[in-house]
């Protein structure tokens, strides 16, 4: 018997032919257009920043998303974000409509060292969303982001991690200080053996920095 | 075979000069006598139980007289020409005991084929609760105790099962008793009152019915076997004694077969009991090969119609317009063509000309089998589902069908069916995915099979079961804002096919179908072993 139901099984398995596919029923489509965005504006899927798009040269956009609930992220422009909720159903499609989006809030970013280690490298990201900024690279220290709370994140090697919510109030700035704790020698926390010191200091085996 | 045999014993003659060891030794055997020796032979035991020891049996009359006149004819020359009758009618010979010795006897002595065994009985019977609960037919014997019935007497299945050991294919067993309370019967109250609660007819049991045996009784169930002081005998015994005399002969053979004398009897024990006793018989595996009683086949009868079915039991048979007989029975009819038909009231069962010849015997019973009808096609409709939750949430969901099936009965074996069907079913549904939301979708799916089925058939009824395999194909069409297209699979189906239908017209019957099935279906790549079930009901024409 226990030969027999597996011959029978493969009997049939061989004489199957075709099949049939639900995988395609459970991605669906958020449409929508957004004004006064240009190429750099992104629509994509809160806590899954790999799910994005920018929208074409009319400001219309289409993603390809897992069926169910989200929230979508459209940061249009320096002046204009929106966080909308939206249900995806399978194989169909969510449209947002015309997104004009409204003031963000602005979160400005500050890492500090605790004994002048030297931030040269390191970043910061707004967990879920798209947005992250590098130190090595040149720019604006600041996250413009729809209303909202967020987890931000500062990274900086030899110096460890900080994780802290910062919430996004429309037309406002609020200011996020990353003050990272002493270096302790252990992995990623070695400090100025790893960052380097501020000029006029000396890296110590402990990880800190003197004058 | 007989000149075979002789010129075989010619051959050997040659050798009779041979002096070498093991020669052979010359015996002197004609034909005739060879022929003789491999004839059948006839042997009878008959017995009457005119007294039981026990007073509350009342004594009968006639019961040592019907054995003895039943044994003058069977070993008259003319007509019997038994070899070897034993009565047996003393109280030491009909003991319950006595009675068993003297059938395993009898069973013991018929060693071939061709013997005839006849066992006669003519006494009261009772009926009575053995061990298990099951209400029996008991012959009384001379010991039985009226209170002790089935410690005491003797089963009437036991003398089938008895006879049963013999090497004869020809037995006839003849009981002149009944079992209704009355006449020849007397029963505990307790029974009698058991009886009297009982509506319609009394049913047969199924241990009477013995392996090539021929059981014929004086009265049906439930109804009286009787005595009667003009003619000094039981009556059934007294008819059936008259047929043994060569009356019976209804063909004009030269012989009394056993369902010769049998319809003699009944006839005019119907007749004379003004309807009262209805003498029975229970065949079976007879066939052709009549169990001659009396007499001698001198030349070819007259061609016979005969039925002892029960099924057939009541059918008028009609010949050439005219009524000849009710069955169970037969009729001997000239040479020919005639035109044959069994009706019951308004019912006709068969309606057929017939070219007969001299000799034929024709069982109505196989003549209705071959004209009714064999092949059902169907109109149905039903639904179909997949056995698990999943399945109907994420492949298809129970949806209806409709279709055709055709049902052929009878295909090589009496209880073998064959049957097809094909039944597509298309609609829109919509699956249930785990990742949430209802996706509607359309979808067609055809089902195609055959079945090979074992059937039960009764009056109106038939059951069936069996094996099947059918071919699934399924499509589905999606729609949707984001996704087109069309997905199909296909896939052979093993299963299981219970059924049955309920005849209500000789040509119309209702079916109900029910199917299980396996099936392998490739779901996102990956290969499922799924089940299945459907449920059909149908209407169907037979012809």
């Amino acid at each position: 018997m226990r030969a027999i139901l597996p011959a029978v099984v493969c009997g049939l398995a061989l004489s199957a032919c075709g099949g049939l596919e639900n995988e395609p029923l459970g991605y669906g489509l958020i449409r929508g257009a957004l004004v006064g965005g240009s190429s750099s504006s992104t629509v994509s899927v809160y806590g899954s920043p790999d799910l994005i798009v920018s929208p074409d040269s009319t400001g219309h956009f289409s993603l390809r998303v897992p069926v169910g609930q989200m929230d979508v992220l459209a940061l249009i422009s320096s002046t204009a974000a929106a966080r909308i909720p939206v249900q995806v159903p399978g194989g169909g499609v969510a449209d947002l409509g015309t997104q004009i989006g409204a003031p963000p809030g602005v979160l400005e970013l500050e890492l500090k060292a605790p004994s002048h280690q030297a931030l040269t490298k390191g970043s910061v990201k707004a967990e879920g969303t798209p947005l992250s900024i590098r130190l090595e690279e040149a720019g604006e220290w600041v996250f413009r982001l729809p209303v909202g709370c967020y987890q931000v994140q500062g990274s900086v090697p030899g110096l460890g991690t900080i994780s802290t919510q910062g919430c996004a109030v429309e037309g406002h700035h609020s200011e996020i200080e990353f003050r990272f704790p002493e270096p302790d020698g252990s992995a990623g926390r070695e400090g100025c053996a790893v960052t380097g010191c501020d000029p006029g200091y000396v890296c110590q085996a402990s990880g800190a920095c003197i004058l | 075979m007989v000149c075979g045999v002789a010129l075989s014993l010619a051959a050997c003659a040659h050798l009779e000069t041979s002096t070498e060891k093991g020669g052979v030794v010359t015996v002197s055997a004609t034909p005739g006598a060879v022929g003789r020796a491999f004839a059948g032979r006839r042997l009878a035991l008959i017995i009457g139980v005119n007294q039981v020891a026990d007073e509350r049996f009342r004594p009968l009359r006639f019961a040592h007289k019907d054995a003895f006149d039943l044994a003058t004819v069977l070993q008259d020359r003319a007509y019997g020409n038994y070899d070897s009758v034993t009565v047996l009618t003393s109280p030491e010979q009909t003991t319950r005991d006595a009675l068993r010795a003297a059938v395993s006897k009898l069973a013991a002595e018929a060693t071939r084929p061709e013997d005839v065994v006849v066992l006669y009985v003519s006494a009261h019977g009772t009926l009575a609760r053995d061990a298990r609960g099951n209400l029996r037919r008991y012959l009384v014997s001379s010991d039985a105790n009226f209170r002790k019935v089935s410690e005491t007497a003797l089963p009437i299945d036991e003398l089938t099962s008895l006879l049963d050991a013999s090497g004869s294919r020809r037995r006839v067993i003849v009981l002149a008793t009944c079992h209704s309370g009355s006449g020849k019967s007397l029963l505990p109250s307790e029974v009698e009152a058991e009886i009297a609660s009982m509506k319609g007819p009394m049913m047969r049991p199924l241990e009477e019915a013995s392996r090539a045996s021929i059981v014929l009784s004086a009265s049906d169930w439930g109804e009286t076997a009787r005595e009667d002081e003009t003619l000094q005998n039981d009556i059934y015994t007294h008819f059936l004694i008259e047929a043994l005399s060569g009356t019976g002969d209804r063909n004009g053979d030269g012989a009394v077969t056993a369902t010769e004398a049998h319809d003699y009897a009944r006839r005019r024990t119907w007749v004379f009991s003004e309807g009262r006793q209805r003498p029975s018989a229970e065949i079976l595996e007879v066939g052709a090969d009549p169990v001659v009683l009396s007499g001698a086949i001198r030349r070819s009868g007259q061609p016979e119609l005969y039925s002892y079915a029960p099924r057939l039991d009541g059918f008028t048979l009609r010949i050439d317009g005219e009524t000849r007989t009710d069955l169970p029975g037969g009729v001997a009819l000239p040479a020919g063509g005639h035109h044959v038909e069994l009706t019951k009231g308004e019912e006709i069962l068969l309606k057929d000309d017939l070219s007969l010849e001299t000799g034929q015997r024709l069982d109505l019973e196989q003549l209705v089998e071959r004209h009714e009808p064999s092949t059902a096609v169907s109109l149905i409709g039903g639904a179909f589902s997949f056995l698990d939750a999943k399945s109907r949430a994420e492949v298809l969901p129970p949806s209806a069908s409709v279709g055709v099936s055709i049902r052929a009965d009878h295909v090589l074996l009496k209880r073998v069916a064959l049957e097809a069907d094909f039944s597509a079913f298309g609609g829109s549904q919509t699956l249930q995915l785990a990742t949430g939301g209802a996706i509607p979708f359309s979808y067609t799916s055809i089902l195609a099979g055959g079945s090979a089925l074992v059937s039960w058939d009764w009056k109106l009824i038939s059951l069936w079961a069996g094996p099947r395999v059918a071919g699934l194909w399924v499509q589905r069409s999606f729609n949707l804002q984001a996704y087109q297209g069309n997905q199909s699979a296909f896939s052979i189906t093993p299963g299981l096919h219970l059924g049955g239908a309920v005849r209500f017209t000789t040509h119309w019957e209702l079916s109900v179908n029910l199917q299980t099935m396996l099936t392998v279906l490739t779901l996102d790549g990956k290969s499922q072993l799924l089940g299945f079930a459907g449920g059909w009901a149908g209407v169907g024409y037979r012809y």
